[in-house]
């Protein structure tokens, strides 16, 4: 039995579990269209990494001038 | 008082032991503590003479052996060797000599405790004058006169149980507080703490059932085996060390309190501001042995606590050691691995526990919480009614601030002059 | 002005009206507004460098402990409640798409928009709170593997992400139909962002995107409720033994009510806002009012019924540390003022319900008020109160003492000038109301 730390078993069990049924009502619920449901998988992508890169980029600009 | 500064200046300068210059200065230190200058500057210069393999520890103790007795009522410096017949080869000899042991006074006298305050704190700026000559690690023993407790084990042997990890740790003898405050000052000598920041705290408190009876704790971080404040730390900043040491990687830290918050024992202090502004500033060496950045004061920004002294602990000679519990004159705080046997701490509590008869009441701060603390009480713990009093010995005549609050005030924006106000 | 009896009028008119705000020109009342946002973001530009220079010693909040202070203030309890209004964009949109609640469809874009920014403010609110914000990509996220196993504070960042990037998700893949109908109609000087937003769009793709919209809300509507204000955001707080204030299984439940209260009426009063500004009264009539006011009259209930769970269980017989606090937190006249707001506007609301005829869209609007502005206070006071008593029962001697600077009241103007500023954009490119679905 592989012990599991709680916040990996709450994060990837429990709280993305609504997200897990998500993806498999994008993927294989009616009407049939992998290319738009990837596409969704895109905007959740991109969006994830663009709020972070822009983080990261305030973050350096902020260190540069005051830190 | 500006010893802090001082000793830092005193540092930066060459002086030689037994020039003039350093006579005078020693005396300008020793004169205000009050007890016998002459005796001060002798036992310094032999303590050098020790540290630079010229004269031996067991003379040393025993040259100055019953003027000690005589002018501070007790000798509490540690036997590092076992070189003296009949001694214990480990741990402070209580008010004894090699011959035996006298019972310790169980409680000093007000005056002495005062002098003895001044004359800890010209011996901890005598030992930072010592040791800014003699780059040995081991110049702090020889100016520590006052002696506090010595390494578990001579020559630095890391004794433990093979299958068990090392977990430093601290057995507080509550006991044979009394107030001092040199702990207090020792640490923040050492790292140049901030004004207000105590990473070692000594309460001092009365039960509603005793309002006259003061007691006292000392107070430091426990370095949890059970940290909260690592579990909660978003950045891994906060952490434990190979040896059980709970420390803060200030390169990492994005100061998020969180750590300050979680923790149930309230040993975080955050630097709010820039450390220089109010008393702070630490310049000394920030990293350990594994290269990071866990040392001192910290910087603006980020979050600082006790270490128990990674700098100590890396060292070959000071292994085992802590600043607090080398300062300590009554033989209160006992440091080592407390997972193993043979050190230090541990034996002081069997020892302890023999001369009680074979029982010894022992606390934890806060076990209930699941932390597992690693300093143990020797003494009574504080009950829910306790209630803080002042102690014999008031922060603010070591010139330290006592609530931080107080000085945590922060620079004016230029409207605030203009419409008036202070 | 009862606007509801009124004939239903026609797609093209309805069309015209919810594009009134990008094609016209800004009134002076905008105008104003967006000088007066403008002003008070520099006003906290200003404020904010002033402490990114001095350190956070420019706020009110200390140590906790021998300092005598908090080091947890306004920031975190700002934080908390721009988290709980983010709810409302989902309750909305997740009571018209799953429960087909329709008569709230021409609120839920514009409560998904507010969302966005609220979550916006929420995450800069924790910026602002760092010692080092600098150092906020660098150290979080290659920690995050380790972190994620015990932190509350790694899980409360990948659940906010979460739910920023799932509604913003919503977002663009539901404007998309309306922008592809609109196309024509849309300014065009703005053509390259349409252009952007309706990258690779097909017209059959409208039943698909309705679906998968449709799964995306019921993700949302379980995350959001149960797992971010109802989850993670409690967690930071009722995973600490050492705050008895704080640790329980009763905050879960506590926050979502507070979310749910402080979201609907946010979306009450926004809605008004936008009605009044650009006369919208066919559009949102009356009705939406009284629907979003009866469903906010429950939730102030709820919020009232679970404050009343803690100082019943903290008094009659706990153990001593939660005992303390609660009478603490119950001598406190702040504490009665934002239970009192909230009690004031549940009884204006349930009066308004039982008897119609009291109904008045103005009222509502302000009775929404009370709740929002109550959380925002019992929420600062919950930290706060948290942190100065502590199990730790000997720093006692030295108790925690909070008032919030200048500095960190000017980030409740930084941040309401950042809400402003992003409705005025906004508003100005796309539709505030959803225009294909709203073909009824």
């Amino acid at each position: 039995m592989i012990h599991l730390a709680v916040g990996v078993i709450l994060i990837l069990g429990i709280v993305l579990a609504p997200v897990y049924v998500m993806l498999l009502g994008w993927f294989f619920g009616s009407p049939r269209d992998f290319r738009l449901a990837l596409t969704g998988v895109g905007y959740l992508a991109s969006i994830t990494v663009g709020l972070w890169a822009g983080l990261g980029v305030f973050a350096a600009l902020l260190g540069l001038v005051f830190f | 008082m500006n010893g802090n500064r001082d000793a830092a200046d005193s540092r930066k300068r060459e002086l030689d032991p037994f020039d003039a210059a350093w006579e005078a200065e020693a005396r300008r230190t020793l004169q205000p503590t009050g007890f016998d200058v002459d005796l001060g500057v002798r036992a310094a210069r032999d303590a050098l003479r020790v540290t630079a393999g010229e004269l031996s520890e067991a003379e040393f103790h025993k040259r100055y052996h019953s003027e000690y007795l005589q002018a501070f009522e007790m000798d509490a410096r540690p036997l590092l060797s076992d070189e003296v017949d009949g001694a214990d080869s480990i741990g402070p000899t209580e008010g004894g000599g090699p011959a035996g042991s006298e019972e310790q006074p169980a409680l000093m006298s007000r005056r002495t405790a005062m002098k003895l305050a001044g004359a800890g704190a010209a011996a901890l700026f005598l030992g930072q004058l010592l040791s800014g000559l003699v780059p040995s690690a081991t110049a702090d023993e020889g100016g520590h006169q006052e002696g506090g407790h010595a390494a578990s084990g001579s020559g630095a042997t890391k004794a433990k149980a093979k299958n068990q990890e090392m977990q430093m740790g601290m057995v507080i003898d509550i006991e044979k507080c009394d107030g001092c405050l040199f702990c207090v000052n020792a640490c923040k000598s050492a790292y140049t703490l901030a004004d207000g920041v105590h990473w070692i705290y000594v309460f001092a408190y009365a039960e509603p059932d005793a309002p006259e009876e003061v007691n006292l704790l000392p107070r430091l971080c426990n370095h949890c085996s059970n940290a909260p404040c690592v579990k909660v730390c978003p950045v891994a900043a906060r952490h434990k060390r190979e040896d059980g040491l709970v420390l803060t990687d200030y390169d990492t830290c994005i100061g998020c309190r969180y750590c300050q918050v979680a923790c149930p024992y309230g040993v975080n202090y955050f630097q709010w501001g820039e450390p220089t502004r109010y008393g702070g500033g630490y310049t000394g060496e920030r990293r350990d042995a594994r290269g990071r950045s866990v040392v001192g004061d910290p910087p603006r920004g980020v979050m600082g606590k006790c270490t128990f002294c990674p700098l100590r602990q890396d060292s070959q000679d000071e292994h085992g050691t802590t600043n607090c519990a080398l300062a300590c004159p009554h033989g209160v705080l006992h440091y080592g691995d407390l997972n193993d046997p043979e050190s230090e701490p541990n034996q002081y509590l069997a020892r302890r526990r023999q001369e009680n008869g074979g029982r010894l009441e022992t606390f934890r701060l806060l076990e209930d919480m699941g932390t597992k603390p690693n300093v143990i009480y020797i003494g009574s713990p504080p009950s829910r009614e306790a209630y803080e009093v002042e102690g014999p010995v008031r922060y603010e005549d070591w010139g330290l601030v006592k609530q931080r609050r107080a000085v945590l005030e922060g620079p004016e924006p230029w409207f605030r002059r203009l419409i008036g106000g202070n | 002005m009862n606007a509801s009896a009124a004939a239903p009028i026609s797609h093209e008119a309805r069309v015209a009206t919810i594009l009134r705000p990008i094609l016209e020109r800004p009134s002076r009342f905008y105008m104003v507004v967006l000088a007066i946002a403008a002003g008070g973001l520099l006003w906290w530009a200003y404020a904010w460098s002033f402490q990114l220079r001095n350190g956070l010693i420019v706020t009110g909040i200390a140590d906790w402990g021998t300092a005598g202070g908090v080091p947890w203030g306004f920031y975190v309890g700002s934080f908390i409640w721009w988290v709980g209004i983010a709810h409302g964009g989902i309750i909305v949109s997740a009571a018209v798409r799953l429960f087909n609640l329709t008569a709230f469809k021409p609120v839920a874009r514009m409560a998904e928009l507010l969302t966005l920014v609220a979550l916006s403010i929420a995450a800069l609110y924790i910026v602002i709170h760092l010692g080092r914000p600098d150092r906020v990509f660098s150290s979080v996220l290659p920690a995050l593997p380790t972190t994620i196993r015990t932190s509350p504070l790694a899980w409360d960042v990948t659940v906010i992400t979460l739910y920023f990037v799932l509604t913003a998700t919503y977002l663009g893949l539901t404007l998309r139909s309306d922008l592809y109908a609109l196309q024509n109609r849309l300014p065009k000087a703005l053509a390259p962002v349409y252009k952007l937003l309706l990258i690779g769009y097909r017209p059959e793709d409208k039943h698909k995107l309705e679906r998968m919209a449709w799964w995306l809300a019921l993700a949302v509507i379980v995350l959001a409720p149960l797992f971010l204000h109802g989850g993670v955001i409690p967690w930071l707080f009722a995973t600490m033994p050492g705050q008895p204030g704080w640790f329980g299984g009763a905050q879960g439940p506590q926050f979502l009510t507070i979310a749910l209260s402080s979201a609907l009426g946010s979306v009450i009063v926004m809605a008004y806002v936008f009605r009044k500004a650009y006369s919208w009264q066919e559009i949102i009539p009356d009705e939406v009012f009284a629907g979003l006011s009866r469903w906010l009259a429950l939730f102030a209930l709820l919020f009232l019924w679970m404050q009343l769970q803690q100082n019943l269980t903290g008094s009659v017989a706990a153990p001593s540390a939660v005992a303390d606090l609660t009478s603490a937190k119950m001598e406190e006249p702040l504490y009665w003022l934002s239970l009192g707001l909230v009690g004031l506007a549940l009884a204006y609301l349930a009066v308004q319900m039982i008897f119609p005829r009291y109904f008045n869209v103005e009222r509502t609007v302000a009775a929404a008020l009370l709740p929002v502005a109550a959380t925002l206070l019992e929420k600062t006071l919950f930290v706060i109160e948290g942190l100065m008593h502590p199990v730790f029962r000997l720093y006692e001697g030295v108790p925690g003492h909070y008032t919030p600077s200048w500095v960190e009241i000017s980030s409740a103007v930084g941040a309401f000038s950042i809400l402003l500023l992003f409705f005025l954009l906004v508003s100005r490119i796309v539709p505030l109301i959803e225009v294909e679905v709203s073909e009824e």
